[in-house]
């Protein structure tokens, strides 16, 4: 979806069109859930935020500076929720993964399931912030540039956090018996 | 082991962020050393596996659910109305004292009318909903949601006094639930009673059966330090 069509969907919204609305969740709740699902370890708790984030976006679009990206501020929305959440609930599930039917056999399906749990784990004992930038950049495809200005850091700094959190996770993976070649 | 400097330039060279001038430079030294080629042969697995890393398709109920609570009125996204012109006239100061005044009062009103003695608040829509019930020093969580011909309620505790949450409501249901009580210990004191024993923090997962209409949804009610307070749940509708 382009910027100006985008616009039109806000300024549509604003006028009260659920319709135009729904358009924009259509175009922004996958990035939105998948974060929240790696970020929290569990689909119900994705599930959960991803409502609050786009319920909290409607009841504010008028506060939206629509010289800003639409993206970004919904963002800033959904991590905050995600952190609260977090806060609220200091426990965790085991990730229940939905992966997409690749026509896989069972067995392989399952095997991909452990390797997608595993990793969550070992992303699960990072800290926030490494957690938030290895998903953002390595597993919603952001670049080191719009990571920055998602997370208001420097390129040079992402790039720093992200070779440290990598470390990190490695290091976890081993543990679990995932390192290496 | 190699040198932390080397494994930076590995990492940016798989990352795609070394300059020409870097990559080319630790080329040269792959090209030399069988311990930086294994390191990088672990490195592109470690990228390859959080590349294909699944990402998750958003549920239908995500959407669904988002789109229901605002047709139901959550609130209208509409701009804030300009100040009329006359009000321009009145000094701001007067304006605020006015909006101090009557602001809590419609703030009250557009919330759900809970029971007297409900220290606490529910928010959600047909679907699912949350409330957090509280006395002086506990709070709980709940949470309800509908899952196939269930009704599925999570109960966590703050943890800060020990607590009893008792669940109320129809017998049948009550008598058919599934329990998944981690710390807490699960009694029945009598029919369409269940009581929950918590010594800190905790959580439990409940899944009550569903009638296929008309199901009665139960009441939570949280006791802790002498004090109660708590709510009925509605019961989550199948449309999602």
């Amino acid at each position: 979806m382009g910027e100006s069509d985008e616009g039109g969907l806000v300024e549509r919204a604003l006028q009260g069109d659920t319709g135009a609305f729904e358009q924009l969740v259509e175009s922004h709740q996958a990035v939105v859930y998948n974060l929240a699902w790696r970020m929290l370890g569990n689909a119900e708790d994705a599930l959960d935020v991803s409502q609050a984030v786009f319920t909290k976006a409607w009841l504010k679009l008028a506060t939206f500076d629509r010289r800003n990206r639409l993206f970004s501020w919904i963002y800033r929305i959904a991590i905050n929720e995600t952190l609260n959440h977090r806060r609220r609930r200091r426990r965790t599930e085991p990730i229940e993964d939905t992966l997409p039917d690749t026509g896989a056999g069972p067995h392989e399906r399952h095997e991909a399931e452990e390797r997608s749990r595993i990793l969550q784990e070992a992303l699960m004992e990072l800290g926030a912030d490494d957690r938030e930038i290895v998903v953002l950049h390595h597993l919603l495809g952001f670049s080191h540039r719009e990571v920055g200005d998602l997370r208001g850091l420097p390129e040079k700094t992402v790039k720093s956090r992200l070779f440290t959190a990598r470390q990190r996770l490695e290091a976890g993976l081993r543990r679990r018996g995932l390192g290496g070649a | 082991m190699i040198p932390t400097e080397r494994d930076r330039a590995l990492h940016e060279l798989l990352d795609g962020s070394a300059t020409p001038r870097e990559a080319a430079e630790t080329e040269a030294w792959l090209a030399t050393s069988a311990e930086g080629r294994q390191r990088r042969a672990e490195l592109e697995a470690l990228f390859a596996r959080l590349r294909d890393a699944p990402r998750a398709t958003p549920p239908p109920q995500l959407r669904e659910g988002v789109m229901s609570a605002i047709r139901r009125g959550v609130a209208p996204a509409h701009r804030a109305p300009a100040r009329p012109r006359w009000l321009l006239l009145v000094p701001a100061g007067v304006v605020a004292a006015l909006l101090a005044i009557l602001a809590p009062q419609a703030w009250r009103g557009s919330r759900r009318a809970l029971p007297e003695e409900v220290s606490g608040s529910i928010a959600g829509n047909a679907a699912f909903a949350r409330a957090e019930i509280r006395v002086p020093g506990a709070r709980v969580h709940v949470r309800v949601r509908r899952t196939g011909a269930e009704e599925r309620v999570e109960l966590e505790a703050d943890g800060r006094a020990p607590v009893e949450i008792e669940l109320t409501g129809p017998a049948d249901r009550l008598a058919s639930a599934r329990v998944r009580a981690g710390a807490a210990t699960v009694s029945h004191p009598g029919p369409g009673r269940l009581v929950l024993a918590l010594p800190g923090a905790g959580s439990a997962t409940l899944s009550l059966p569903l009638a296929a209409a008309g199901a009665v949804g139960v009441r939570v009610e949280l006791r802790s330090g002498g004090r109660s307070a708590g709510t009925a749940l509605p019961v989550p509708s199948a449309d999602r």
